[in-house]
């Protein structure tokens, strides 16, 4: 809300108030000031006001705030005085209020110029308003003026609302954008000559219906949202913006002047639903004053006299069939102090509540509050004892800490287990990162039988969690996978020249669950080496570029390092694919297993991914699913006791088929070995001369200990003799010796 | 005691064969020439059978004078060898210290999660546990059980993304506040981090992704002073003891009063620069009491009991600390970015 001092000040006196000062104030009163803009010799600021008070769109409800902040009076402007603050709405002038349409009972339609008195020569004769929706449009008034001379504004007005950051349009609609401005009341005026059938409907769209706005936009409206319609079409869209058709004009001599109160989820609604955002709608939505209507319908008759030469057609319609409740509030001091931890006295209380323009009758042990009408967010006791506080000071509120007893907070289990992963993997040496979880929509994949079902329908689609409502199409869908995150990762450094990239993160995936149900979330941990690991001067670039086994070691880390029950096994992955696209080297790929459960894959990326991404070395990448993971993580760990008797070592190296995987192989060294073998530890893979074609030579170190006695060589020795039969005959083997 | 001429002989040889030794290799061929199995010495104890009756004393007695001076002769020398090799040591096998360490590769955490780490942990001090949830989340629970109905204006600041009419990217974790209050009855204290979404366009201030820490408090008898009190440790245990703070009315549908609370800039320390658009303060999170509509729901009686919930933006407190002037930094990955901060 702009708000230009001099015109501030034409309601309250803050002569001797600094800029400064003022925009102090009202930020600790919760208007925080975002900017002061020098224009001329006036000032103008631009004052933040929260959703729940539209009062405070207003130039009057700043001064109200001014007024009572510096302990001023508030000085309301012709036509806005408020005799009592309740009902002054009847105004002398609106002699002729719709013939009590609150006696006309429940129905829902309300028809003006069917009730009451008639004046001969009266707005009503000028115009007839029917209300088809009184829940939607709770009050609607009109008047009309004759003899108006369009024409520009005075400079006075056009200055204020210029300053203000309205465009002076012509004298009529600028006289409703002023009162709008000065109390908060948005106004429409029609060209009472081109209201078709002099009749205004207000009514629900018809289907298909279009208008076109005053900004020239031809919109169709839908059957929810509320219209203003002359006898044939729809003239304005409720509480939102004009249309063209009835637009003030320089040949404009009759004026019809609308205000009206419309239900605020209404107005919220159709504003989203066309995307389009006025000053009337952001008022209307937040909750207009529902006497607001009449109130500015007096305010614009003397500026329109004055500035059109407007004359005012006797009466005012004022349709309002059922008025809306007026909260009544119980403000008991106890419960404010016992809620602030701060005693406000009552007398300051009651100074407050009716400086904001409440009716405050003090009985004995709380306050009987009625807030004014263009307070719509004062409903319960918490309303006004923020009101209190807000004004009092918030900063009088002492520093304290909760009573009563405090343990220790508890983390849970979810939190835990992450931190625990978290920390595991740092101890690898990996960076964390965090990328946007928000991804690029997958095309459908092609179906893969070109069945019925086929192309864009919703199987080829499914899996994917998409957007309604995205912002861009990179950002229109939730990831499935923390790896094309990663790969970005990997890609945005290499364009950076960063090569040796080694990072994890963890978060959250999807994917969709059954139609209408909650979508399916996990948590996920990726990890990503690139590039030179542990290297150094004179260390080999082609041993300290991370490979698969170093991933790998990762992963078995992790696992260690969360007490696992069960082993993990990895094994070679017959699928190279992520969300059917080729993501793995096909002969680098594997899937992890903990207790016969797929953990996650890992493996090298394809090198088309590598190269489309212009990486400086294949990246070993491997996703693991966090919640099956950390399922199956023990707690606590427990001693199991170091060796009381000496091992003994043996070395053991075998040539065997190249496609006979190492993990068979040492399962057969364990099995043949029993209990008495320790570790098995391989230390070399050899294949070339003189190892045949198709074979490679496998070293490995055993070690052998028993738990209760010293191993002699000879144990160790008949144990060493049954593994190379078991080599020999089982897989093959032939021994080096 | 008279000398007998051959072992004086043995002695004068022995003495310059070990003062000519020049390392280790020679000393042991000297130790094994006099001492060993068949050594020079060696055999003169077996001489000694052959001597007569009357002369074995006086000569056994000589040889192992001659033997133990032989002994220490050679344990003096490679003394003396072995100090003048590590004299040498220094220049033998001297390295250049100053060349550059072979890296470990030294892990970090990210630090939006070391300052979501360092901010739960604050109030978990003050009896807050630390919770989670989902980050999809239904209408009903993340705005109706938060008090506010569709078409609320709040609804704009909070402008969502949604998977389709039930379903939402959370905008806030407060919501996590109503799943915690749900599972349990008062006393609770409670704190959460983890993702939020709205409709921000990118820009440097702006993700459609972000970070919050939410966290509330239910027991009878909690007051707006208590909520100003435990916020006013975090923002000294946060941003230093020094921190000075301030709170200001704001709104919020769920909370009634509500309250931002500013800190001194840390930028310019209160005199205006261009972060604190020269306010000398900082916007760093809302709060308030929770309003009694949102305690119904939860099935809390308002009369009973008192609640309040604070929201802290993560990015926010992290780019204030690490002076940080981008959020698109955080999650774009940069490992140079990463490692400095």
């Amino acid at each position: 809300m702009r708000v230009p001092r001099e015109w501030l000040e034409a309601y309250v006196d803050l002569g001797d108030v600094s800029t400064q000062t003022l925009v102090e104030r009202l930020a600790t009163a919760g208007f925080p000031v975002d900017a002061v803009e020098q224009q001329g010799d006036d000032a103008v600021l631009d004052v933040e006001v929260t959703s729940n008070r539209p009062d405070c769109l207003s130039i009057i409800g700043i001064a109200r705030e001014a007024a009572l902040l510096f302990g001023r009076a508030l000085r309301l402007p012709e036509g806005l005085e408020r005799a009592g603050g309740v009902r002054a709405v009847r105004t002398p002038r609106s002699a002729s209020r719709a013939g009590a349409p609150s006696r006309r009972g429940r129905g829902r339609s309300v028809q003006a110029a069917k009730g009451g008195p008639r004046p001969a020569g009266g707005v009503r004769a000028r115009i007839s308003i029917t209300v088809e929706d009184s829940e939607g449009c709770p009050r609607f008034t009109a008047t009309v003026f004759d003899d108006v001379r369009a024409g520009p504004s005075p400079v006075w007005m056009q200055r204020r609302l210029e300053a203000a950051g309205v465009r002076a349009i012509n004298n009529v609609v600028d006289v409703t954008n002023y009162v709008m401005l000065e109390m908060g009341q948005p106004m429409h005026a029609f060209d009472l000559a081109r209201v078709g059938g002099r009749r205004l409907i207000v009514r629900r769209a018809r289907p298909g219906e279009t208008l076109v706005t005053l900004d020239g936009v031809t919109r169709t409206v839908d059957e929810q949202s509320l219209v203003v319609a002359d006898a044939t079409h729809a003239v304005a869209l409720a509480g939102v913006i004009g249309g063209q058709d009835t637009e003030i004009g320089p040949q404009t001599t009759a004026v019809l002047l609308e205000a009206a109160y419309w239900f605020p989820p209404g107005v919220g609604r159709t504003s989203r639903r066309l995307g389009l955002r006025t000053e009337a709608s952001s008022r209307f939505e937040r909750g207009a004053d529902p006497d607001g209507p009449i109130l500015a319908q007096r305010r614009a008759d003397l500026l329109l006299a004055d500035v059109a030469g407007a004359r005012l057609v006797p009466g005012v319609i004022d349709l309002y069939p059922r008025p809306l409740p007026r909260a009544a509030i119980r403000l008991r001091p106890r419960r404010a102090a016992a809620v602030l931890g701060v005693e406000v006295p009552r007398r300051e209380m009651v100074r407050i509540l009716r400086a904001l323009g409440c009716d405050v009758r003090p009985g004995a042990a709380s306050l009987a509050v009625r807030p004014p009408t263009n307070r719509p967010d004062l409903t319960r006791e918490e309303d006004l004892i923020e009101e209190v506080i807000r004004v009092y000071g918030y900063d009088r509120v002492p520093l304290t800490m909760p009573r009563g007893t405090t343990t220790p907070g508890r983390v849970s289990v979810p939190v835990a287990g992450e931190r625990r992963v978290r920390e595991a993997l740092i101890r690898s040496g990996l960076t964390e990162v965090m990328t946007l979880t928000l991804v690029a929509a997958e095309p459908p994949a092609a179906p893969a039988g070109g069945g019925p079902n086929g192309a864009g329908s919703i199987v080829a689609a499914a899996g994917d969690v998409r957007l309604t409502n995205p912002l861009t199409v990179e950002h229109a869908a939730l990831r499935r996978s923390v790896l094309p995150g990663l790969l970005r990762v990997l890609a945005t450094n290499a364009s950076r020249r960063q090569q040796d990239v080694h990072v994890f993160e963890l978060g959250r995936v999807w994917r969709a669950g059954e139609p209408g149900g909650r979508p399916d979330e996990r948590r996920a941990a990726g990890i990503a080496l690139m590039g030179r690991w542990r290297w150094g001067w004179n260390v080999p670039a082609d041993s300290a570029v991370a490979d698969f086994y170093h991933l790998r070691a990762v992963v078995d880390a992790l696992v260690q390092d969360l007490g696992v029950a069960g082993e993990l096994a990895v094994r070679s992955s017959t699928s190279y694919l992520l969300h059917g696209a080729a993501w793995w080297h096909p002969g680098r790929v594997a899937v992890a297993t903990v207790a016969g459960r797929e953990v996650g894959r890992l493996g090298e990326l394809h090198p088309d991914l590598v190269d489309r991404e212009r990486l400086p070395y294949r990246p070993c990448v491997a996703e693991l699913d966090l919640d099956l993971l950390l399922e199956a993580a023990g707690p606590i760990r427990t001693y199991a006791g170091l060796p009381r008797y000496p091992e003994v070592d043996r070395d053991l190296a075998v040539v065997l088929p190249e496609t006979l995987a190492a993990a068979e192989i040492e399962r057969l060294i364990r099995s043949t070995a029993g209990p008495l073998l320790e570790t098995v530890e391989l230390f070399d893979v050899y294949a070339g001369s003189p190892v045949p074609a198709g074979h490679r030579n496998l070293a490995y170190r055993l070690r052998f200990r028993a738990p209760d006695r010293t191993l002699t060589a000879a144990e160790a020795e008949e144990i060493m003799a049954e593994i190379r039969t078991a080599l020999e005959d089982q897989a093959g083997g032939r021994l080096r010796t | 005691m008279e000398n007998v001429a051959w072992i004086e002989e043995i002695r004068t040889q022995a003495t310059r064969d070990i003062e000519l030794a020049d390392g280790e290799p020679a000393l042991e061929e000297i130790r094994v020439r006099y001492l060993g199995r068949s050594g020079r010495i060696t055999r003169a104890f077996r001489d000694v059978a052959a001597a007569p009756a009357e002369e074995r004393p006086r000569l056994g007695q000589a040889i192992n004078q001659l033997k133990d001076y032989v002994e220490l002769a050679l344990a003096r020398r490679r003394e003396v060898l072995g100090q003048a090799a590590r004299a040498t040591l220094a220049a033998a096998e001297r390295i250049d210290v100053t060349l550059p360490g072979r890296p470990l590769a030294h892990g970090r955490a990210h630090v939006l999660a070391r300052t979501a780490r360092e901010i739960t942990e604050i109030f978990r001090g003050m009896g807050f546990d630390v919770e989670d949830g989902p980050e999809i989340e239904s209408d009903h629970d993340n705005f109706e059980r938060l008090n506010i109905p569709p078409y609320h204006p709040a609804r704009d600041a909070q402008d969502s993304f949604y998977i389709d009419n039930t379903w939402l990217l959370r905008p806030h974790t407060t919501v996590v506040d109503v799943h915690v209050m749900d599972g349990r009855r008062p006393p609770m204290r409670a704190v959460t981090s983890g993702h939020c979404y709205r409709r921000d366009p990118v820009d440097a201030s702006h993700s459609p992704m972000f970070q919050q820490i939410d966290g509330f408090m239910v027991d009878d008898g909690v007051r707006l002073a208590d909520l100003k009190g435990v916020l006013y440790e975090f923002a000294r245990g946060y941003f230093g003891a020094e921190t000075r703070v301030r709170f200001v009315p704001s709104y919020f549908p769920f909370t009634e009063p509500s309250a931002g609370m500013d800190i001194g800039c840390v930028i310019c320390g209160g005199r205006g620069c261009a972060v604190c658009k020269r306010s000398g303060w900082l916007e760093i999170l809302g709060c308030g009491m929770f309003h009694p509509r949102v305690l119904e729901m939860a099935r809390i009686d308002p009369e009973r009991y008192t609640a309040f919930a604070f929201g802290i933006g993560l990015e926010r407190c992290a780019m204030l600390k690490h002076r940080i002037d981008d959020i698109r930094l955080f999650y774009e990955g940069d490992v140079r970015f990463l490692r400095q901060v």
